[in-house]
C-alpha cells in the first residue's frame, strides 16, 4: 500500500467508527463536546481544552427517535437523536445544537426530553443579519454566553489567547482541507468520492 | 361603534371582518395601479412599521391558504414541483412560487411585489422562500431575523437586535417607496394594534363558557384580518363587536355552532385549508367543537413600548422556547375545559411538526387530556386522508367518552 492509500485507510478507519474515536477521547481523560450540523463553533471548545465532535448519525434503523421527530425530519437529525437515545454518545460533555433550520429548533426540545439531561444541550443562535453591526454584536454575545456554559464544562477560564490560538490552529486546518479537496479534484485516480468523503468526515 | 348596511341593519362582525381581509387586498391593487411600490409580507412581520408608513402590502402566506381552501393547493403544488420544488417544501411556499411564475391563479389574484418584507419568527424557511423571490424577480428584500428563543423570555440583547433591524428596516422601506416615518402615527398605530389584539383575545378568550359561543372554526375564518390589519380602526372595532356578540350569545344561549356540543377539544396546528369543509363537517357531526387553538395568543401582540412590541413577535408560536409553547397551550386547554386533543402532523411545517409528539405528551400529563394525532398538510391535499381523520377522531371520542363515564362514577 503507497502512502496516500495507507493514509485514505486511516481516515477511512476513522470515519467508519466515529464511537471507537470518541471512546479514544474519553478514554484519555479529555472532555467531548458534540457538535451538530452545521457551523458550531468548534474553536471556542478546542480554547475550553475539551474535543468538538461532529455528530452525523448514522445509516440505521431509526426507532426511539421517531417518538420524537416526525418520519418526515431530516435523516441526520434522526439518527443523532437515535444514537443519543440509545447512549451511543454517552460521556460527552454537552451537545452544541445551531439553530440554523426549522428541524434543528425542534432538536433542541426533543433532546432534552429524550435524552435528558445526562447530555445537556447549548443551543447557537447566529444573527441571519450578520453582515450588519447589530447583527454582529448579536452574534457576539451569543458566543460569549456560550463560552461561559464551555468554561462551567471544562472548569477551566477560556482566555482570549486561547481563542486566537485555537482561531489560527482551524485556518491552518480549513486551509490544508481545501487544498486537499483542490488537489482530490485534481486527481480522482488517487482519491475516490467515498475516500474523500472519509477524510472530511473523519476531519 | 356597529357599521349598519343600506337598509340599516347591522353588518354582522364575521362579514366585517371579511370586507376587511379584502379590502387589504383591493387597495394593494389600487395602489400598484396608481404606480406606488407595493410590498409581499410575511404573515409576522411587525405590522406597524407598513401600517404606519402606509405602506400596501399583500400576504403570501394568506393567499396560499385562500387558494387552498377553494381548490387550487394540488394543481399549484404540482406546478411548483414541475418546476423543480421539491414536494417536501412548505405547500404555501409551493404555490406562492407558481404564482409568482404564472402571474396569475383562478381562485385568487394578488398583485406582484416590488419589495419583500420577511421575518422568520414563524419559520427559517420563510428566509429561503423570499430569498428565492428576490433572486427570481430581481426585487430588494428586507429580512428582521427575530432568533427562536432558548429561554423563557426574550432578553435585552434580541430586544437590542430586533429594534436595529426595525430601525434599518425604516430606512430601507423609505428609500424604496419614498413614504416617510412618523412617530406619532407610530404611537397610535400601537395603541390601535393592542386594543385590536386585546379584542381579538377577549371574543377568542368566550370559548370559555359551555357551550361555547361560537364554533372554532369561526377562528380559522376571523384570524386573517388580526394578521393583516390589526393596526386599523375598523379591525379593532370589528373585533370589538365580534367579542360583543359573543357576549351577547352566551347571555342569549345561543353559539354558531351548528349542532350540539358533545366535546370540546383543542385543535392543534394549522388548519388543513383543502378539507376545511370536510374537517368542519366531520367534527360538526360527531357534535365536536373546537374551543382552544393557539390562535388566539398568536395574533395578539401585547405590549406597552417599543422594547415590548419587540418582544412581543419573539412570543409568537414556533420561536417560543418550548416550555412557553407548551405552557400556552396547557393554559388555554383548561381555560376552555376541553376533553380531548386533535393535532395536525402538517407534513408542510417542520418547525411545528418537529416538537408535536412531545408536545402531545405534555398535553396528556399536564392538561390531563387525551390526544389523537392525524397527518395532514395546511394546503397541499395528497397528504391528508379522510378515513384517517375520521379513524383518530373516532378513537379520541371513545376516550373522551371513557373518561366522562369514569368522572360521572366518581361524582356518583
Amino acid at each position: 500500500m503507497n502512502r496516500i492509500a495507507s493514509l485514505l485507510a486511516d481516515f477511512q478507519a476513522i470515519a467508519a467508527d466515529p464511537k471507537k474515536q470518541l471512546e479514544k477521547y474519553l478514554s484519555a481523560g479529555k472532555k467531548v463536546v458534540g457538535c451538530m450540523l452545521y457551523f458550531c463553533p468548534e474553536e471556542l471548545v478546542t480554547a475550553a481544552g475539551m474535543v468538538p465532535f461532529g455528530l452525523w448519525g448514522a445509516e440505521m434503523i431509526v426507532t426511539n427517535a421517531k417518538s420524537y421527530f416526525p418520519s418526515f425530519t431530516c435523516s441526520i437529525l434522526q439518527t443523532i437523536l437515535e444514537l443519543g437515545i440509545k447512549g451511543e454518545y454517552d460521556g460527552i460533555s454537552a451537545v452544541m445544537v445551531p439553530l440554523l433550520c426549522d428541524s434543528l429548533k425542534s432538536m433542541d426540545p426533543n433532546w432534552r426530553y429524550g435524552v435528558k439531561k445526562k447530555i445537556p444541550v447549548i443551543p447557537v443562535t447566529h444573527a441571519q443579519n450578520r453582515k450588519t453591526r447589530a447583527g454582529i454584536e448579536f452574534t457576539t454575545l451569543q458566543y460569549q454566553g456560550i463560552r461561559r456554559q464551555l468554561e462551567e464544562l471544562s472548569g477551566r477560564a477560556i482566555t482570549d489567547e486561547d481563542i486566537a490560538a485555537a482561531v489560527k490552529e482551524y485556518n491552518r486546518h480549513r486551509a490544508m482541507m481545501r487544498r486537499f479537496s483542490a488537489a482530490a479534484g485534481r486527481h480522482p485516480e488517487l482519491v475516490s468520492l467515498p475516500a474523500r468523503n472519509a477524510v472530511f468526515k473523519s476531519s | 361603534m356597529t357599521e349598519k348596511n343600506t337598509s340599516g341593519e347591522k353588518i354582522p362582525a364575521k362579514q366585517r371582518l371579511k370586507e376587511i381581509a379584502e379590502k387589504v387586498t383591493r387597495e394593494a391593487w389600487e395602489a400598484k395601479k396608481r404606480g406606488e411600490k407595493i410590498g409581499w409580507c410575511a404573515s409576522n412581520f411587525p405590522q406597524e412599521i407598513t401600517t404606519t408608513m402606509g405602506i400596501p402590502v399583500v400576504y403570501p402566506e394568506n393567499h396560499a391558504a385562500a387558494v387552498g381552501a377553494k381548490g387550487g393547493g394540488q394543481r399549484m403544488c404540482e406546478y411548483a414541483e414541475s418546476m423543480g420544488y421539491s414536494s417536501d417544501l412548505c405547500s404555501y411556499s409551493c404555490i406562492n412560487f407558481a404564482f409568482t411564475d404564472i402571474g396569475e391563479c383562478q381562485e385568487l389574484n394578488i398583485p406582484l411585489p416590488d419589495f419583500l418584507l420577511c421575518c422568520n419568527n414563524i419559520c427559517n424557511c420563510m428566509i429561503k422562500w423570499y430569498e428565492n423571490l428576490a433572486f427570481k424577480l430581481d426585487i430588494p428584500l428586507l429580512l428582521i431575523d427575530i432568533p427562536r428563543l432558548s429561554n423563557f423570555t426574550c432578553d435585552d440583547d434580541r430586544i437590542r437586535y430586533i429594534r436595529a433591524q426595525f430601525d434599518d428596516c425604516i430606512l430601507k422601506l423609505q428609500e424604496i417607496t419614498g413614504k416617510t416615518w412618523d412617530e406619532e402615527k407610530f404611537k397610535k398605530v400601537m395603541d390601535i394594534s393592542l386594543r385590536s389584539s386585546k379584542a381579538w383575545l377577549k371574543a377568542v378568550d368566550y370559548a370559555k363558557y359551555v357551550p361555547s359561543p361560537y364554533s372554532g372554526f369561526d377562528i380559522f375564518n376571523n384570524m386573517a384580518v388580526a394578521c393583516v390589519a390589526r393596526g386599523t380602526e375598523e379591525a379593532a372595532e370589528a373585533f370589538e363587536q365580534l367579542a360583543e356578540e359573543y357576549e351577547a350569545n352566551v347571555k342569549n344561549g345561543i353559539t354558531t355552532f351548528k349542532g350540539e356540543e358533545k366535546y370540546r377539544v383543542l385543535f392543534e396546528g394549522i388548519a388543513c385549508w383543502a378539507y376545511l369543509g370536510f374537517t368542519y363537517r366531520t367534527l360538526r357531526d360527531f357534535g365536536i367543537n373546537i374551543t382552544s387553538t393557539i390562535y388566539g395568543p398568536a395574533f395578539s401582540f401585547l405590549y406597552q413600548n417599543v422594547d415590548e412590541l419587540m418582544a412581543a413577535y419573539s412570543y409568537v408560536p414556533n420561536c417560543n422556547c418550548f416550555e412557553r409553547e407548551v405552557e400556552l397551550r396547557v393554559k388555554d386547554a383548561i381555560a376552555k375545559k376541553v376533553d380531548g386533543a386533535i393535532i395536525h402532523m402538517n407534513r408542510s411545517c417542520k418547525n411545528w411538526s418537529g416538537k408535536l409528539y412531545e408536545l402531545e405528551r405534555q398535553l396528556r400529563l399536564q392538561a390531563g387530556i387525551p390526544t389523537v394525532v392525524f397527518d395532514g398538510d395546511q394546503c397541499d391535499p395528497r397528504a391528508f386522508s379522510e378515513a384517517q381523520f375520521i379513524t383518530r377522531i373516532k378513537a379520541l371520542i371513545e376516550i373522551m367518552e371513557e373518561n366522562r363515564r369514569k368522572k360521572e362514577e366518581l361524582n356518583e
